[in-house]
């Protein structure tokens, strides 16, 4: 089946199998766009990307429901080159070590700040609590949001 | 990846959404948010049939009841600014929010796992569900789990309604897990109804047990008439040890589960009159 959405601000049109989810049919298409597969139930959050402007973990949403949305993935947040608040403060505070959950850690948190700009800390680790991450024990995590929220207020 | 899916379905009425099951049978079903059927992975799914032009994303309210549409994610309900925020707490202790912002309510209630949250909360609040099977049918959720067992009828559950309730009603819910995310290995819902400081009217259900919902019919009527205090709360405590009827699963034995849902009660009792 075809299907057409808005995928980091470009329209695309991709030939997608019914019964695949946006985590596969991104993978097949982008190989990197979203990191890796975990859980397959939504529940490490690794593959999380925003619908409209929420997040969603791309493994347990089916092709089908995605049809005329606008997808972000971490690309369209900001890469290596053109990092954007949020993924700057992650490396500053040292957020980050494996890197494997970050991806949409970065994203649980752009979906975050878009519906909420000024959110309490329990705010914040409510958002992270969608995401597991092995290495950094999230402190370091929660201090780079807060950061990166006083970066944003000061324009910097 | 489902497979042997062949093709999508985006009905327009709610008949063609009837006819499209009933053509299909055993081999299509409704996606509502797709967390479940994916999940699942069933071999003979070969139609998936959306929702999404049916309309069914709205929370409406008239002087009674708050409409939910069965589309709404359970994010959308944390909106939903009913007893103190309790209710809302109850939703925010469901799943994660990425999880949160994907399952559907009509999909929770249709799949009706004995462990849901969402159940024992909407028994608890007595809520109820509309249900399109040719005809219109508005059952109490308790009603609908038998009729989901025992109707040949295929159906589409349309809308879920809860009552609004005045200042009078307290509600309190508490979910009993390995970690916070995980589904419960039991849950107690509360809702009391109190005249002056009595109680005048009270559902006490136990979800996860691990078999459906049901109402500690002896707590509720040995509360009925009495005020909340901590002698009172002590014995229902014990009561609900002594009576609750749950089971032994692979998660949990039945005398720990005996236990809990004394503790549980308590908790969920404490809560209510630290509120009052």
């Amino acid at each position: 089946m075809i299907i057409n959405f808005i995928l980091n601000g470009e329209e695309v049109n991709y030939d997608a199998y019914p019964g695949e989810t946006l985590f596969e049919l991104l993978r097949r298409y982008h190989h990197y766009e979203v990191k890796g597969n975990n859980c397959k139930t939504g529940e490490c959050g690794a593959c999380t990307v925003l619908i409209d402007d929420k997040p969603i973990p791309s493994c347990t949403l089916l092709v089908g429901k995605v049809i005329g949305k606008r997808v972000t993935t971490i690309k369209g947040i900001g890469d290596i080159d053109n990092p954007d608040l949020i993924q700057k403060s992650f490396v500053e505070e040292g957020a980050i070590q494996c890197g494997y959950c970050i991806p949409g850690i970065i994203i649980s948190v752009e979906g975050l700040l878009r519906k909420n700009p000024n959110p309490t800390k329990d705010d914040i680790k409510e958002a992270l609590s969608s995401h597991i991450c092995r290495c950094t024990g999230y402190v370091q995590q929660i201090e780079a949001v807060e950061k990166a929220i006083q970066k944003i207020k000061e324009g910097k | 990846m489902l497979k042997n899916v062949k093709e999508c379905f985006y009905p327009e009425s709610l008949e063609e959404c009837l006819k499209l099951l009933s053509d299909f049978k055993e081999n299509g079903d409704i996606v509502g948010g797709g967390v479940d059927i994916v999940w699942r992975e069933r071999k003979e799914l070969e139609y998936l049939i959306y929702l999404d032009k049916l309309n069914l994303n709205y929370i409406k309210e008239d002087n009674n009841y708050i409409s939910i549409g069965a589309t709404n994610t359970l994010d959308e309900l944390e909106k939903i600014n009913i007893l103190n925020d309790s209710f809302r707490n109850a939703i925010k202790s469901v799943a994660t929010p990425i999880l949160r912002n994907v399952i559907t309510i009509g999909g929770t209630i249709v799949r009706g796992y004995s462990w849901s949250d969402i159940l024992t909360i909407f028994i608890t609040l007595e809520g109820k569900v509309k249900v399109f099977d040719g005809e219109e049918n508005i059952l109490s959720i308790d009603e609908f789990l038998q009729y989901k067992k025992n109707s040949k009828k295929k159906f589409v559950l349309t809308e879920i309604d809860l009552p609004k309730f005045d200042d009078s009603y307290h509600f309190s819910y508490i979910r009993f897990t390995r970690t916070g995310n995980d589904i419960p290995l039991i849950n107690e819902g509360v809702l009391v109804k109190l005249n002056g400081k009595k109680v005048e009217k009270v559902n006490i259900i136990l979800g996860g047990r691990p078999g459906f919902p049901v109402h500690l019919d002896e707590v509720e009527k040995f509360l009925l008439n009495k005020e909340l205090d901590e002698n009172v709360i002590n014995l229902s405590k014990e009561m609900a040890t002594k009576t609750s009827e749950v089971q032994d699963d692979m998660r949990l034995s039945m005398d720990y589960r005996k236990n809990l849902s004394g503790v549980l009660t308590k908790r969920n009792l404490i809560k209510i009159m630290e509120e009052i």
